[in-house]
Protein backbone atom coordinates (compact mmCIF):
# COMPACT_ATOMS: atom_id res chain seq x y z
CA UNK A 1 0.00 0.00 0.00
CA UNK A 2 1.35 3.14 -0.96
CA UNK A 3 1.53 6.15 1.36
CA UNK A 4 -1.42 8.04 -0.60
CA UNK A 5 -3.43 4.90 -0.75
CA UNK A 6 -3.31 4.32 2.95
CA UNK A 7 -3.51 8.54 3.57
CA UNK A 8 -6.85 8.11 1.42
CA UNK A 9 -7.47 5.00 3.48
CA UNK A 10 -6.84 6.93 6.67
CA UNK A 11 -8.60 9.79 6.08
CA UNK A 12 -11.85 7.85 4.74
CA UNK A 13 -12.30 5.93 8.22
CA UNK A 14 -11.40 9.24 10.03
CA UNK A 15 -14.51 11.06 8.27
CA UNK A 16 -16.27 7.47 9.26
CA UNK A 17 -15.46 8.24 12.82
CA UNK A 18 -15.77 12.12 13.51
CA UNK A 19 -18.32 12.75 10.71
CA UNK A 20 -20.01 15.42 13.44
CA UNK A 21 -16.61 17.08 13.88
CA UNK A 22 -15.69 18.37 10.51
CA UNK A 23 -12.82 20.08 12.03
CA UNK A 24 -10.97 16.80 13.02
CA UNK A 25 -12.41 14.65 10.17
CA UNK A 26 -8.96 15.85 8.32
CA UNK A 27 -5.28 14.43 9.63
CA UNK A 28 -3.07 16.69 7.19
CA UNK A 29 0.36 15.86 6.71
CA UNK A 30 3.08 17.69 5.60
CA UNK A 31 2.77 15.64 2.00
CA UNK A 32 3.35 19.00 -0.04
CA UNK A 33 6.31 20.14 1.90
CA UNK A 34 7.73 16.43 1.29
CA UNK A 35 6.60 16.58 -2.65
CA UNK A 36 9.13 19.53 -3.20
CA UNK A 37 12.13 17.59 -2.26
CA UNK A 38 14.04 20.02 -0.39
CA UNK A 39 13.53 18.37 2.99
CA UNK A 40 16.55 16.12 1.89
CA UNK A 41 18.36 19.67 2.37
CA UNK A 42 17.35 20.10 5.76
CA UNK A 43 18.27 16.06 6.44
CA UNK A 44 21.84 16.71 5.53
CA UNK A 45 21.60 19.88 7.88
CA UNK A 46 20.58 18.07 10.49
CA UNK A 47 23.05 15.62 9.55
CA UNK A 48 26.25 17.56 9.21
CA UNK A 49 24.97 18.91 12.92
CA UNK A 50 25.08 15.71 14.15
CA UNK A 51 28.02 14.50 13.43
CA UNK A 52 29.47 17.48 14.41
CA UNK A 53 28.17 17.04 18.09
CA UNK A 54 29.45 13.09 18.09
CA UNK A 55 32.66 13.61 16.58
CA UNK A 56 33.08 16.54 19.32
CA UNK A 57 32.03 14.11 21.75
CA UNK A 58 34.54 11.21 20.56
CA UNK A 59 37.29 14.08 20.78
CA UNK A 60 36.21 14.82 24.40
CA UNK A 61 35.79 11.55 25.49
CA UNK A 62 39.59 10.88 24.52
CA UNK A 63 41.01 13.50 26.32
CA UNK A 64 39.07 12.99 29.19
CA UNK A 65 40.10 9.35 29.23
CA UNK A 66 43.39 10.00 28.65
CA UNK A 67 43.67 12.81 31.72
CA UNK A 68 41.59 9.70 33.97
CA UNK A 69 44.53 6.93 32.76
CA UNK A 70 46.92 9.18 33.43
CA UNK A 71 45.66 10.04 37.13
CA UNK A 72 45.19 6.28 37.74
CA UNK A 73 48.80 5.66 36.60
CA UNK A 74 50.00 8.55 38.95
CA UNK A 75 47.87 7.29 41.89
CA UNK A 76 49.08 3.41 41.73
CA UNK A 77 52.61 4.86 41.86
CA UNK A 78 51.69 6.64 45.19
CA UNK A 79 50.11 10.15 45.03
CA UNK A 80 48.16 9.54 48.28
CA UNK B 1 38.02 -4.02 27.39
CA UNK B 2 38.54 -0.59 24.89
CA UNK B 3 37.58 -2.42 21.83
CA UNK B 4 34.21 -2.83 23.21
CA UNK B 5 33.77 0.52 24.57
CA UNK B 6 35.02 2.22 21.02
CA UNK B 7 32.53 -0.58 19.24
CA UNK B 8 29.84 0.45 22.13
CA UNK B 9 30.52 4.52 21.17
CA UNK B 10 30.25 3.77 17.35
CA UNK B 11 26.83 1.86 17.55
CA UNK B 12 25.27 4.47 19.53
CA UNK B 13 26.45 7.36 17.26
CA UNK B 14 25.06 4.79 14.79
CA UNK B 15 22.14 4.59 16.53
CA UNK B 16 21.06 8.30 17.09
CA UNK B 17 21.90 9.38 13.38
CA UNK B 18 19.98 7.11 11.89
CA UNK B 19 16.89 7.84 14.37
CA UNK B 20 17.17 11.78 14.35
CA UNK B 21 17.37 11.39 10.19
CA UNK B 22 15.36 8.29 9.52
CA UNK B 23 12.28 10.01 11.93
CA UNK B 24 12.15 12.23 9.27
CA UNK B 25 11.31 10.18 6.54
CA UNK B 26 9.64 7.71 7.62
CA UNK B 27 5.73 6.90 6.88
CA UNK B 28 3.73 7.70 9.76
CA UNK B 29 -0.07 7.26 9.94
CA UNK B 30 -1.90 10.41 9.86
CA UNK B 31 -4.22 10.88 12.76
CA UNK B 32 -6.15 13.86 13.65
CA UNK B 33 -4.77 16.64 16.40
CA UNK B 34 -1.08 14.66 16.48
CA UNK B 35 -0.57 15.11 12.57
CA UNK B 36 3.04 15.48 11.99
CA UNK B 37 4.06 15.72 15.66
CA UNK B 38 3.37 12.09 15.71
CA UNK B 39 6.82 12.11 14.72
CA UNK B 40 8.11 13.89 18.41
CA UNK B 41 7.60 9.73 19.18
CA UNK B 42 11.12 9.03 18.21
CA UNK B 43 12.87 12.52 19.95
CA UNK B 44 11.15 13.28 22.89
CA UNK B 45 9.87 9.62 24.57
CA UNK B 46 13.50 8.71 24.36
CA UNK B 47 15.26 11.37 26.18
CA UNK B 48 12.72 10.31 29.21
CA UNK B 49 13.89 6.84 28.68
CA UNK B 50 17.58 7.94 28.96
CA UNK B 51 16.66 9.56 31.93
CA UNK B 52 14.65 6.44 33.97
CA UNK B 53 17.73 4.11 32.79
CA UNK B 54 20.34 6.95 34.41
CA UNK B 55 17.92 6.63 37.59
CA UNK B 56 17.49 2.80 37.87
CA UNK B 57 22.26 3.43 37.26
CA UNK B 58 21.69 5.16 40.26
CA UNK B 59 19.25 3.02 42.38
CA UNK B 60 21.27 0.55 41.72
CA UNK B 61 24.71 1.58 42.68
CA UNK B 62 23.20 2.96 45.82
CA UNK B 63 21.94 -0.35 46.73
CA UNK B 64 25.31 -2.04 45.61
CA UNK B 65 26.70 1.22 48.44
CA UNK B 66 24.61 0.26 51.43
CA UNK B 67 25.73 -3.41 50.42
CA UNK B 68 29.40 -3.21 50.21
CA UNK B 69 30.28 0.61 52.08
CA UNK B 70 32.94 1.12 49.34
CA UNK B 71 32.78 4.71 48.37
CA UNK B 72 33.06 4.21 44.29
CA UNK B 73 29.16 3.27 44.16
CA UNK B 74 28.19 6.44 45.56
CA UNK B 75 30.50 8.05 43.40
CA UNK B 76 28.30 6.60 40.72
CA UNK B 77 25.44 7.33 42.03
CA UNK B 78 26.06 10.81 42.63
CA UNK B 79 27.19 11.05 38.51
CA UNK B 80 23.96 9.05 37.58
CA UNK B 81 21.54 11.66 39.44
CA UNK B 82 23.15 14.38 37.93
CA UNK B 83 22.84 13.10 34.56
CA UNK B 84 19.03 12.55 35.79
CA UNK B 85 18.46 16.20 35.77
CA UNK B 86 20.35 16.83 33.09
CA UNK B 87 17.84 14.27 30.90
CA UNK B 88 15.00 15.93 32.27
CA UNK B 89 15.15 19.69 31.10
CA UNK B 90 15.23 18.69 27.61
CA UNK B 91 12.38 16.03 28.74
CA UNK B 92 10.23 18.71 30.03
CA UNK B 93 10.57 21.61 27.45
CA UNK B 94 9.69 18.89 24.13
CA UNK B 95 7.39 17.92 26.32
CA UNK B 96 5.74 21.47 26.53
CA UNK B 97 6.61 21.99 23.11
CA UNK B 98 4.35 18.92 21.88
CA UNK B 99 1.42 20.02 24.35
CA UNK B 100 1.41 23.21 23.26
CA UNK B 101 0.35 22.47 19.94
CA UNK B 102 -1.68 19.02 20.65
CA UNK B 103 -3.43 19.41 23.98
CA UNK B 104 -3.35 23.14 23.44
CA UNK B 105 -1.79 24.57 26.90
CA UNK B 106 1.85 23.98 27.60
CA UNK B 107 1.30 22.94 31.24
CA UNK B 108 -2.03 21.26 32.74
CA UNK B 109 -2.42 20.57 35.98
CA UNK B 110 -5.21 17.89 34.80
CA UNK B 111 -2.30 16.02 33.64
CA UNK B 112 -0.47 13.67 36.38
CA UNK B 113 1.99 12.22 34.46
CA UNK B 114 3.23 16.09 34.15
CA UNK B 115 2.46 16.75 37.66
CA UNK B 116 4.79 13.45 38.54
CA UNK B 117 7.42 14.72 36.60
CA UNK B 118 7.65 17.94 38.02
CA UNK B 119 7.83 16.30 41.60
CA UNK B 120 9.85 13.65 40.93
CA UNK B 121 12.39 16.00 39.76
CA UNK B 122 11.97 18.31 42.81
CA UNK B 123 13.01 14.91 44.46
CA UNK B 124 15.67 14.26 42.54
CA UNK B 125 16.85 18.20 43.94
CA UNK B 126 16.01 17.64 47.14
CA UNK B 127 18.70 14.59 46.52
CA UNK B 128 21.38 17.24 45.78
CA UNK B 129 20.40 19.81 48.64
CA UNK B 130 20.56 16.33 51.35
CA UNK B 131 24.28 15.27 49.67
CA UNK B 132 25.77 19.08 49.46
CA UNK B 133 24.26 19.78 52.72
CA UNK B 134 25.59 17.46 55.16
CA UNK B 135 29.12 18.09 56.11
CA UNK B 136 30.65 14.09 56.96
CA UNK B 137 31.20 12.60 53.83
CA UNK B 138 30.24 8.93 54.68
CA UNK B 139 27.19 10.17 56.44
CA UNK B 140 26.48 11.99 53.02
CA UNK B 141 27.03 8.70 51.18
CA UNK B 142 24.88 6.40 53.87
CA UNK B 143 21.90 9.09 53.92
CA UNK B 144 22.05 10.01 50.13
CA UNK B 145 21.62 6.63 48.43
CA UNK B 146 19.28 5.76 51.09
CA UNK B 147 17.31 8.77 49.69
CA UNK B 148 18.21 7.78 46.34
CA UNK B 149 16.78 4.62 46.96
CA UNK B 150 13.49 6.35 48.09
CA UNK B 151 13.57 9.32 44.95
CA UNK B 152 13.51 6.60 42.30
CA UNK B 153 10.85 4.52 44.17
CA UNK B 154 8.69 7.71 43.97
CA UNK B 155 9.28 8.46 40.54
CA UNK B 156 8.62 5.11 39.26
CA UNK B 157 5.15 5.13 41.10
CA UNK B 158 4.92 9.25 40.12
CA UNK B 159 5.11 8.74 36.86
CA UNK B 160 4.82 5.01 35.82
CA UNK B 161 1.70 3.70 38.08
CA UNK B 162 0.08 7.57 39.56
CA UNK B 163 -1.18 7.85 35.44
CA UNK B 164 -2.31 5.01 35.28
CA UNK B 165 -4.53 5.02 38.24
CA UNK B 166 -6.40 8.01 36.97
CA UNK B 167 -7.00 9.81 33.62
CA UNK B 168 -4.21 10.95 31.48
CA UNK B 169 -3.98 12.57 28.61
CA UNK B 170 -0.62 10.25 27.86
CA UNK B 171 -0.98 6.95 25.53
CA UNK B 172 -1.20 4.12 27.62
CA UNK B 173 -2.27 5.78 30.80
CA UNK B 174 -6.09 5.97 32.30
CA UNK B 175 -8.13 4.00 29.86
CA UNK B 176 -6.02 5.40 26.83
CA UNK B 177 -5.10 2.89 24.25
CA UNK B 178 -0.88 2.90 24.46
CA UNK B 179 1.51 3.49 21.73
CA UNK B 180 1.48 -0.48 21.02
CA UNK B 181 -1.78 -0.79 20.40
CA UNK B 182 -2.30 1.59 16.99
CA UNK B 183 -0.60 4.39 17.63
CA UNK B 184 2.93 3.11 16.80
CA UNK B 185 2.74 1.04 13.73
CA UNK B 186 5.44 -1.44 12.22
CA UNK B 187 7.14 1.57 10.50
CA UNK B 188 7.47 3.49 13.43
CA UNK B 189 9.06 0.50 16.01
CA UNK B 190 12.08 0.50 13.18
CA UNK B 191 12.92 4.09 14.28
CA UNK B 192 11.34 4.20 17.52
CA UNK B 193 13.68 1.14 19.01
CA UNK B 194 16.80 2.48 17.87
CA UNK B 195 16.20 5.71 19.21
CA UNK B 196 15.82 4.54 22.94
CA UNK B 197 18.71 1.99 22.70
CA UNK B 198 20.76 5.15 21.01
CA UNK B 199 19.64 7.66 23.32
CA UNK B 200 20.27 5.32 26.23
CA UNK B 201 23.92 4.35 24.77
CA UNK B 202 24.37 8.43 24.73
CA UNK B 203 22.90 8.99 28.46
CA UNK B 204 25.60 6.24 29.34
CA UNK B 205 28.36 7.10 27.71
CA UNK B 206 27.77 11.28 28.99
CA UNK B 207 27.69 9.26 32.62
CA UNK B 208 31.10 7.66 31.94
CA UNK B 209 32.71 11.11 31.29
CA UNK B 210 31.17 12.83 33.77
CA UNK B 211 32.16 10.21 36.59
CA UNK B 212 35.56 10.03 35.08
CA UNK B 213 35.89 14.19 35.71
CA UNK B 214 34.22 13.70 39.02
CA UNK B 215 37.25 10.92 39.76
CA UNK B 216 39.83 13.40 38.80
CA UNK B 217 38.20 16.34 40.71
CA UNK B 218 38.05 14.34 43.79
CA UNK B 219 41.55 13.19 44.21
CA UNK B 220 43.17 15.40 42.23
CA UNK B 221 42.12 19.04 42.39
CA UNK B 222 42.83 19.65 45.87
CA UNK B 223 39.12 19.68 46.65
CA UNK B 224 37.72 18.46 50.08
CA UNK B 225 34.76 17.33 48.49
CA UNK B 226 32.54 16.98 45.13
CA UNK B 227 29.39 16.21 46.72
Amino acid sequence: MDSKEFFRKAAGVLILLFWADSALAQAEMADAFRSEGKIYVVLAVIAVVWICLLVFLFYLDKKINRIYGECKTKMQSGHE
Amino acid sequence: MKRYSFAFKIITSILLLYSVLYGLLVDVPALPILNETIRNLFYHVPVWFAMMFMAAVGMFNAVRFLMKKELKYFDNTHAASLMVIFFSIPGLLTGMLWARFTWGTWWTFQEPKLNGVAISILIYCVYFLLTYGIPDLKQTAVVGSAYNIFSFVMMMIFIMVMPRLTSSLHPGNGGNPAFGSYDLDNRMRTVFYPAVLGWIGLSYWLYDLLKKYLWIQKNFSGKQRVY
